[in-house]
């Protein structure tokens, strides 16, 4: 059981058997006056029944006044007593009772706060295996998409590293052949003595002879 | 002085050099040097270009295999370059060949790139 009680709603509560109260006891003043009206009317009549003689009106002695007069403060004051009194009572019960009901709302609130509390852990556990799950499908699906993209990426690379390597092989070979074949012509020439040279020329005309001649 | 091979590099030097020669030693007439003029000028001129300077006995067994070879006298136009190598690269009557060792080594590196 649920119980929402602000602080404005207990004062409206207060407030509002404060109000009947006060109503009660103006209500319990104004009998009282009625009563001791009645009261008042009636020794009047009967004055004047016992002595016709100080005419029709009754006359009201200061003393009788005064007694009266001590005698509604005393009532007044003995129901305002009670009225505090009531009131002090009522308000404890009620106070009472509001303490008692929130004590087992408090209780009933732990208990509420204690379930919720362990169906909120069971659903997040729910959710964590549920998206455990997930997240290691999908980190699965990224990882192979990713690790086909990156073999293919990597075979390519070294591809085009084996082609550059043969390239730049190639190329290395050229200017090594180049080199070689310049100190091939420099030392042929220095290692070739007189005669050779002579023989050579000797047969480079009989070639010409052959093809120009 | 400088060396006559130095100084006559062309057949038309050879040719002036033979005239200055004629006339002041010879005192030719004008018809004989006229007609030595025109011999000079008739014979064939044979350019090699070879890697080693050749000697007189060299030149001259050149000149004769050629005289044989070709029935007549040629003026030899002889080149000393080093990156001929060896052999000779030689031009007669507009026809040039290259049987200089420098062109086989060339030819041989030249299979070697191409197969790279």
């Amino acid at each position: 059981m649920a119980f929402n009680l602000s602080g404005q709603n207990i004062f409206f509560i207060v407030f509002f058997i404060l109000a009947i109260l006060v109503a009660g006891i103006s209500i319990d003043i104004l009998r009282l006056f009625r009563k001791e009206r009645k009261e008042l009317s009636r020794q009047a009549n009967l004055q004047a029944q016992q002595n016709p003689i100080n005419g029709i009106s009754l006359r009201v002695s200061e003393a009788f006044k005064r007694q009266l007069e001590e005698s509604v403060k005393e009532e007044i004051k003995k129901n305002i007593g009670n009225l505090k009194n009531d009131f002090q009572r009522t308000s404890e019960e009620i106070i009472k009772n509001y303490q008692s009901q929130f004590k087992g709302g408090d209780q009933e609130m732990q208990k509420v706060i204690s379930e919720i509390s362990r169906q909120v852990t069971e659903e997040i556990k729910k959710v964590s295996r549920t998206l455990s799950g997930e997240l290691t499908q999908k980190f699965d699906e990224i990882y192979q998409s990713t690790k086909g993209a990156l073999s293919n990426k990597v075979a390519e690379t070294e591809k085009e590293i084996e082609n550059y390597k043969k390239q730049r092989f190639k190329e290395i070979d050229r200017e090594i052949y180049q080199l070689i074949r310049e100190v091939a012509k420099k030392t042929v020439g220095k290692s070739i003595d007189l005669s050779d040279h002579e023989k050579l020329v000797m047969e480079a005309l009989e070639k010409a002879k052959k093809e120009i001649f | 002085m400088k060396n006559l091979s130095e100084t006559i590099r062309t057949k038309e030097e050879l040719v002036f050099f033979l005239e200055e020669i004629a006339k002041k030693k010879l005192n030719l007439g004008k018809e004989q040097f006229s007609g030595l003029e025109k011999k000079l000028r008739s014979l064939t001129e044979m350019k090699l270009e070879i890697a080693f300077s050749p000697d007189n006995d060299f030149l001259n067994r050149i000149s004769q295999w050629l005289e044989k070879e070709l029935g007549q006298k040629v003026i030899l136009d002889i080149t000393v370059n080093q990156k001929v190598v060896a052999g000779a690269i030689i031009e007669y009557r507009g026809n040039w060949r290259d049987f200089s060792s420098a062109k086989k080594i060339d030819q041989l590196f030249t299979d070697k790139l191409t197969n790279l």
